[in-house]
């Protein structure tokens, strides 16, 4: 019938566009979960799939047992409702499937030809016009059907009669063909404690994602497509798959697609902390896994006579991850200088404003940046944060500088040199000093104008 | 006799070039080219004696011609603007910050275990560590080409252990600094320090020496673009704008 006529018969009626492909990926789910259960599947199209049950029992118990644990584990996984059969044959597993009753299970206890027999004909795998000649014959089971001659079902009905007759005397035709699964690579790490630290996890994924690319280096593919999944400790699961953009076998590539989404399940609350944690009030993650698929076959590479640049980003990521949990996350960093910045909140400011034109971008390991507003005080290379109070006197003969209860004579100076903001901008009005005393040692100071007091912001050394 | 020695015995360059500092007398006594790569350098001299520059210059030499480089600050008194000063790209610079000196010798250790940096300096200034894990530092080096340079200042007690691993031992002291003059005022523009060749398993014979150390130095070679901070702008040594400030902030990371 013709959608516009069942519109014309039905005008209340709902019509849903077919969609095969939506069926073919709603099914393959159902067919994943059957490969939990058996080591062959067979694909009998949309619908419809046989498992092989034999030496199940001990691992799920009885053959009831069984079917509902397959059938619960369906629904709670793809949420549609699945009837299952199970018998010695497909034919009598498939007709008990679909005279399941509410329980959604039905198990043959007895002999498949035996429960078949009962069975209406129509049953079979027989066309239309076969069925009508049976009907016309008042042969109305399957058990009447298999009690026919085998050579007048042949001369009759041909080959597919016989085939049929075979399946109602409960014989098998073939062996159950498994399908062909695509081939995936799968790694997953299990926390022995709830962990909540995303750089952390980032360090079991980089160890995921080398792994995976070892074996797909092994098999000499590439993968499409990288899919991971997150456990928490309360039992929720987080998981994507992500198609790349083209195929890959890096391990960086793996890990950073992973990164990101477990950084997205970090609390958005952190976005702005230097290492951002899955919220405490969540529950930690307690295992991750990480899987390639869609592999295609790996493309011929040059290996670089002097070595690979971003191998040696990869293990430098790798040793400053390790450094962060050992450390803490604030014990490494990179430096950059920021000549305007006088305080804390200026440089903050401008580090944001420098991450915000400068996004985030792979491969390269420093954690962090800091900003230093200091610049310019010749040959300075320790830095006292904060700076040390000191004393600078003066007598007829020479100055002396008094640091730390010790002083030492000053044999020469460089300076000093006022330093002051616009009024608008932060406060500073400040003379520089270099100084070189008597031991050798150069220190750089200043005297804040605004406190009356002197400082050493550093030595030469 | 060393292997290097041997080397210029029989008119061969030594196996492990080195990081040259730019000092070319400096670089000839050592008798490594320079400071080695795979092998333990020490830098030590009173407190303000200069030791710290000359390593910072090594750093900066090290990443002429890119990879990465690590600063194992135990002080915690990195000043950046004295690096960009000498060149040293400070994108490409990992500072480690850690708690006492045993944390600074393992982060050091899984640093040279990466084998992913050009040179590491380790500044211990006046700490003492262990001494019992200078031979793994020693072992860990020589595994890879990365150059180790430990900076300490000399007093009445001694890193133990160090002097002995060391391949190169260089005792600097600051005796003043160099000026630039003008009619109406002078600036410092470096350091000029005495430099004694304590130990160097390719020694050259030379012991003593004076060397200018400019504050600022010209980068020696080729370098990759800058992948972070090229919208940063880049004052070390020449503005004289006062005041330091921290800042941290989230994961950046540049392409590679």
């Amino acid at each position: 019938m013709a959608v516009k006529e069942a519109a014309q018969r039905c005008p209340r009626g709902v019509f849903v566009p077919d969609d095969p492909p939506r069926y073919t990926r709603a099914f393959a789910a159902v067919l994943d979960v059957l490969d939990r259960f058996s080591p062959l599947v067979e694909d009998a199209g949309v619908g419809l799939a046989f498992a092989d049950a034999a030496g199940l029992e001990p691992l799920y118990g009885p053959d009831a047992a069984l079917g509902a644990r397959v059938r619960r584990d369906i629904v709670a996984t793809t949420g549609h409702a699945a009837h299952i059969g199970l018998a010695t044959g497909r034919l009598a597993a498939e007709v008990a499937a679909r005279t399941a009753g509410a329980e959604g299970v039905t198990v043959v206890a007895t002999s498949d030809r035996a429960y078949l027999a009962a069975q209406p004909v129509e049953r079979l795998p027989l066309d239309e016009r076969t069925l009508a000649t049976l009907e016309t014959l008042g042969i109305a089971t399957i058990g009447a059907f298999a009690g026919l001659p085998a050579n007048a079902v042949r001369t009759r009905y041909g080959v597919e009669g016989a085939q049929a007759r075979r399946l109602a005397r409960g014989e098998e035709l073939r062996p159950l063909r498994g399908r062909k699964r695509p081939l995936v690579l799968h790694e997953a790490v299990d926390f022995e404690w709830e962990e909540h630290n995303v750089d952390r996890l980032a360090f079991a994924l980089q160890a995921l994602a080398q792994r995976l690319a070892a074996r797909l280096a092994q098999r000499d593919r590439m993968a499409q497509q990288v899919g991971g999944r997150i456990e928490r400790a309360d039992g929720t699961v987080q998981q994507f798959a992500l198609p790349l953009p083209e195929p890959s076998a890096a391990a960086a590539t793996f890990r950073d697609a992973a990164r990101w989404r477990f950084e997205a399940w970090a609390d958005t609350a952190q976005a702005g902390a230097v290492m951002p944690e899955i919220s405490s009030h969540q529950p930690g993650v307690v295992r991750i896994s990480l899987d390639v698929r869609h592999l295609a076959p790996g493309v011929g590479t040059q290996r670089s006579l002097l070595g690979n640049r971003s191998e040696r980003v990869a293990r430098a990521n790798h040793a400053i991850s390790r450094l962060r949990a050992q450390l803490g996350d604030a014990a490494l960093f990179r430096m950059a200088l920021c000549p305007d910045a006088f305080t804390l909140e200026t440089a903050a400011r401008r580090l944001d404003a420098y991450v915000e034109t400068n996004p985030t971008r792979d491969g390269f390991p420093p954690p962090a940046v800091w900003l230093t507003g200091l610049v310019g005080a010749r040959g300075l290379t320790r830095l006292f944060a904060p700076p040390r109070p000191v004393r600078l006197g003066q007598d007829k003969d020479a100055r002396w500088v008094t640091l730390e209860g010790a002083t030492r004579k000053v044999v020469a100076s460089y300076g000093p040199q006022r330093v002051q903001t616009e009024w608008w901008a932060e406060p500073v009005d400040r003379d520089y000093l270099h100084v070189q005393l008597d031991d050798g040692r150069g220190l750089v100071l200043y005297h804040d104008r605004a406190q009356g007091r002197w400082f050493a912001q550093g030595a030469l050394d | 006799m060393g292997l290097h020695a041997a080397g210029r015995l029989f008119g061969v360059n030594p196996p492990e070039a080195g990081f040259a500092t730019g000092i070319p007398a400096l670089d000839q006594a050592t008798g490594f080219a320079g400071i080695p790569r795979g092998l333990v350098s020490e830098l030590t001299g009173p407190r303000g004696g200069g030791a710290l520059t000359l390593g910072l210059r090594t750093l900066a030499a090290a990443l002429d011609h890119g990879g990465l480089a690590a600063y194992v600050d135990l002080p915690g008194t990195f000043a950046p603007s004295a690096g960009a000063a000498l060149s040293l790209d400070l994108s490409r610079l990992v500072v480690v910050r850690p708690p006492d000196a045993d944390a600074a010798l393992q982060a050091t250790a899984t640093l040279l275990r990466s084998n992913a940096f050009e040179a590491l300096l380790l500044d211990l200034e006046a700490t003492r560590p262990p001494v019992n894990r200078w031979s793994h530092l020693a072992d860990l080096a020589g595994r890879g080409a990365a150059g180790l340079v430990v900076v300490t200042a000399s007093g009445r007690r001694r890193v133990t252990g160090l002097p002995y691993l060391a391949s190169l031992r260089l005792g600097v002291a600051c005796r003043g600094w160099r000026w630039q003059r003008s009619r109406l005022t002078q600036a410092p523009i470096g350091l000029a320090l005495e430099v004694r060749v304590l130990k160097s398993r390719s020694g050259t014979g030379v012991r003593r020496l004076v060397i200018d150390c400019p504050f600022l130095r010209r980068s020696g070679g080729p370098q990759d673009a800058l992948p972070l901070d090229a919208a940063l702008p880049n004052h070390g040594g020449s503005a004289d704008a006062p005041g330091m400030v921290g800042a941290a902030a989230g994961d950046l990371r540049a392409a590679s």
